[in-house]
């Protein structure tokens, strides 16, 4: 079995794909989206905002003493 | 820069959607992260719309822009729990039975493969020459060589294996 015997499995794949349009609706929504839609992002933001505030604190802290 | 009018742009996505559909199969398995795929992957063309350069063949900067997306996207999720190949993933097999349907056959292809591999063997079998590949994805050419070779070595050997095993 060699890379290019994939080809014609390939082409049968790209026209499955290929079937089912996409509604206008859909990429219309997307042009009007500002930000990328990344599975975890708000997650990581706010673990990213806990982070900055306890080292505030901790900053704060350290003067302090 | 003026906006570039979005009816020929939702033209343009429609005509060329399969592209997109089967990039987006190809990493992604359940619905709902196609779904999230295709419209980052929408959302970039739309804003590298403007730099689009009519000499270019429209295909290969869909691929350029969707592939790009998509590996970026990839890595920058740290946890991906729900992202599976075409078929259930399971662990890689020692040796790979030859089967009859080319469907099934691609399907044990995109299951070897890594990431970037992927990228590298839709560009393949979609026929672009290896400074094309290396141009779309941003690599040198001496990198899709080497990178090209060490798949089809992968697969040369795993069939090799079963071929002697069942002997």
């Amino acid at each position: 079995m060699k890379l290019d015997d994939y080809r014609s499995g390939w082409q049968q794949y790209k026209l499955m794909n290929a079937l089912s349009p996409l509604p206008e609706a859909e990429i219309l929504q997307c042009l009007d989206q500002q930000e990328p839609r990344i599975k975890g992002r708000s997650l990581r933001s706010r673990s990213f905002s806990v982070y900055s505030f306890s080292l505030i604190l901790l900053i704060a802290f350290i003067q302090s003493c | 820069m003026k906006d570039p009018p979005r009816k020929a742009f939702v033209k343009l996505i429609q005509d060329h959607q399969g592209i997109i559909q089967t990039i987006c199969s190809v990493y992604y398995r359940t619905a709902e992260d196609r779904q999230d795929a295709r419209q980052n992957i929408i959302l970039q063309l739309w804003k590298a719309y403007p730099t689009f350069r009519a000499q270019a063949k429209i295909s290969t900067w869909i691929y350029k822009v969707a592939l790009n997306t998509v590996l970026a996207n990839l890595r920058h999720e740290s946890r991906q729990p729900q992202r599976l190949p075409l078929t259930e993933q399971t662990p890689l097999p020692a040796v790979l039975p030859p089967v009859d349907d080319d469907l099934q056959q691609l399907h044990q292809l995109i299951n070897l493969l890594g990431d970037d591999e992927k990228a590298l063997v839709i560009l393949y079998l979609e026929g672009y020459r290896n400074n094309e590949i290396a141009e779309i994805l941003s690599i040198t050419i001496s990198n899709v060589s080497t990178r090209l070779y060490r798949i089809k070595n992968k697969i040369r050997q795993l069939y090799k294996s079963y071929t002697d095993e069942t002997r």
